[in-house]
């Protein structure tokens, strides 16, 4: 009978592991190891396909080329690792916030640019992209047969 | 009360219980304290704070339109001006983080751990308590202060007055917040039902005077509101609110129930008592039921529902037994105060939801059934005579509901880290946000831009986690609302 009662004991006491849990948590903080709060660096590219806006005007205000080619890891747009612009890293989330904000800071889509970030926009069926990009003045579709994609 | 000197395991076992509710409200505060609030009303509310005076905005307050909060606008206020050189967030979080502190603290006083059997079934309570979405959306959300987090601090701290010795200054304090919480939100008059209810269950640390004066506040509050300010309350048309199986805007409640307004009513009223026992509808939406007719129930509403039937059905259980102790001629156990809490706390809280329904809204309530289920599961690990057959039917439920809390106690922090990256998001711009909702706000106050400046860089240099590095199982097993 004793047996039954301690078994009743230890299920009823199991969510004292949340205590250790937060004991590791803080103990972790103290020695600035912070296991469930990290936050890896990220490009300016990186951030616009993962629509990090938070990330992406830090990286901004402090001197980041809106237009510059950088890295992205791999697992973040494609398996592998790709260098975009963020202007084509945004097309991988799907909707236009990101480009937005982009294009509030400089980023240039031009004639070249349009037809990339345009043709990965229809190649991702990105519909959204293609009518935020539909709404911009005086630009053509272009003709996606003949523009390379980067993935 | 504290244990008698001398009483060596009682004062062992309180001041372990004690120690344990202070490590889980730390550890939440570590997430809370990291993870930026969300841009609306937070950042409207502190750019009022930066060109209203005091009587600006308690003058503004009296005229709002179904609500009377003066003193969430002094707070706010207080707090703002308190913030040293800039710190406006780290002030706001601390706060917030004091707030949680004291909620814990008062509840684990409130459930007088005096044993090892009392020590066992604390963890379960507590991670009821912050496992509950009524609770989740409380520690993620600020304005930028939390008042819901006020006003259970309100509740905890009266109720503990209540169980405590008689003394005067435990009746002025009881009014005193009383009317603290009731000029705060209008979910402050819960204060006074805990008030009534512990009277009830006999617990005489306030004296029939302090409620007889807590009456009178209330009265006067009363007529305040609906005769002299004729603030009255917010009808069927002042916010869009959950029905059936997705949330409805104003317009389309209008044309569902301008006819039968009450009939909506009463349908707040029965999703709140539900939500609380079962979590399920969820702000008034059914989305349990939702999944299910949908054929694809993801495992955290399972949980959700399974986790919270099986704990009311303990309470439930354990009330009952209590009912026929008291009709057998025993006396009102200490704890029986708890359950009458609860019950007054849960009925008054959704009535006074009744014009729209939030998860939020019902906090008091979903904190008094983590009491109760403590108070249920207590007695159920005190009882001296399990039967080996008993116990193994027991086991089952008591391990799904023990795991189940568990899981929702983890899942606060899971959404907490999402929230961070949601609000982090919104903050990078914010300004469009401001220019469509307050296109003048620049006007204003001649540093307001300054102050959103600094208050944005604050919130984008803030590290949170990234969500794509969240592993997926979390997304099946975590509630994500």
């Amino acid at each position: 009978m004793r047996v039954f009662a301690r078994c009743i004991h230890v299920v009823v006491a199991l969510p004292a592991i949340l205590g250790a849990v937060a004991l590791i948590v803080l103990v972790g903080g103290v020695l600035q190891w912070h296991p469930l709060w990290k936050e890896p660096e990220l490009t300016l590219s990186e951030a616009a396909a993962l629509k990090d806006r938070g990330t992406m005007l830090r990286l901004l205000r402090d001197g980041a080329d809106p237009n510059a080619r950088a890295q992205v890891r791999g697992g973040v747009v494609d398996d592998d690792e790709l260098v975009l612009t963020p202007l084509e890293a945004s097309v991988a989330t799907r909707t236009p916030d990101a480009m937005r904000l982009l294009l509030a800071h400089g980023a240039r889509l031009g004639e070249r640019e349009l037809a990339v970030v345009f043709c990965l926009a229809r190649q991702e069926d990105a519909r959204e992209i293609l009518d935020f990009l539909s709404t911009r003045p005086s630009q053509r579709d272009p003709d996606c047969t003949h523009v390379a994609t980067p993935w | 009360m504290l244990p008698r000197p001398g009483d060596l395991d009682a004062r062992v076992s309180s001041r372990l219980a004690y120690a344990y509710g202070a490590l889980l409200a730390l550890g939440l505060a570590y997430f809370l304290i990291r993870m930026p609030y969300q841009v609306s009303d937070d950042l409207e509310h502190i750019l009022v704070m930066q060109f209203q005076s005091y009587r600006g905005l308690v003058e503004d307050s009296l005229t709002g339109d179904g609500s009377l909060r003066p003193l969430q606008w002094v707070q706010q206020k207080v707090l703002f001006q308190l913030a040293p050189a800039g710190a406006y967030w780290d002030t706001f979080k601390a706060f917030h983080a004091l707030q949680l502190l004291v909620v814990v603290a008062l509840f684990v006083r409130l459930l007088r751990i005096r044993a090892a059997t009392d020590l066992i079934a604390l963890p379960l309570a507590l991670a009821a308590l912050v496992g509950m979405h009524t609770f989740n959306i409380t520690m993620r959300e600020a304005y930028p202060v939390n008042h819901f987090m006020t006003i259970l601090v309100c509740c905890l701290a009266v109720a503990n007055l209540a169980m405590s010795r008689p003394a005067w200054w435990r009746d002025v304090a009881a009014v005193a917040i009383l009317a603290y919480a009731l000029l705060t939100l209008e979910t402050g008059l819960l204060v006074w039902v805990c008030m009534v209810a512990a009277y009830l269950a006999r617990w005489r640390g306030l004296s029939w005077k302090a409620l007889a004066a807590a009456t009178c506040v209330l009265a006067a509050y009363l007529v305040v509101r609906f005769v002299v300010l004729d603030v009255g309350t917010r009808g069927l048309a002042a916010m869009s609110s959950g029905y059936g199986f997705s949330v409805r805007g104003t317009g389309d409640l209008e044309e569902l129930f301008g006819d039968a307004p009450w009939t909506f009513y009463l349908y707040n009223i029965v999703s709140s008592v539900l939500t609380v026992l079962l979590s399920e509808p969820r702000a008034g939406v059914f989305q349990f039921t939702s999944f299910v007719v949908r054929g694809d129930v993801p495992p955290w509403s399972i949980v959700n529902v399974a986790v919270s039937a099986i704990g009311t059905a303990v309470i439930a259980v354990h009330i009952v037994r209590r009912i026929r102790a008291l009709w057998r001629g025993e006396g009102l156990d200490e704890s029986d105060g708890l359950l009458l809490i609860f019950v007054a706390v849960l009925g008054s809280n959704a009535v006074i939801s009744y014009p729209y329904t939030k998860d939020v809204i019902v906090s008091p309530a979903g904190m008094f059934y983590a009491a109760a289920l403590f108070t249920a599961v207590r007695s159920l690990v005190a009882s001296p005579q399990v039967r080996p057959l008993a116990a193994v039917a027991l086991l089952v439920p008591l391990l799904v509901l023990s795991a189940g809390w568990t899981l929702r106690a983890g899942g606060l922090v899971a959404t907490m880290r999402d929230t961070a990256f949601v609000n982090r998001g919104d903050w990078a711009v914010a300004e469009d946000y401001l220019e469509r909702n307050r296109p003048r706000w620049r006007d204003r106050h001649p540093d307001a831009e300054q102050l959103f400046v600094a208050l944005q860089d604050d919130v984008i240099r803030t590290p949170v986690p990234q969500l794509y590095e969240t592993p997926r199982w979390t997304r099946r097993w975590f509630d994500p609302y």
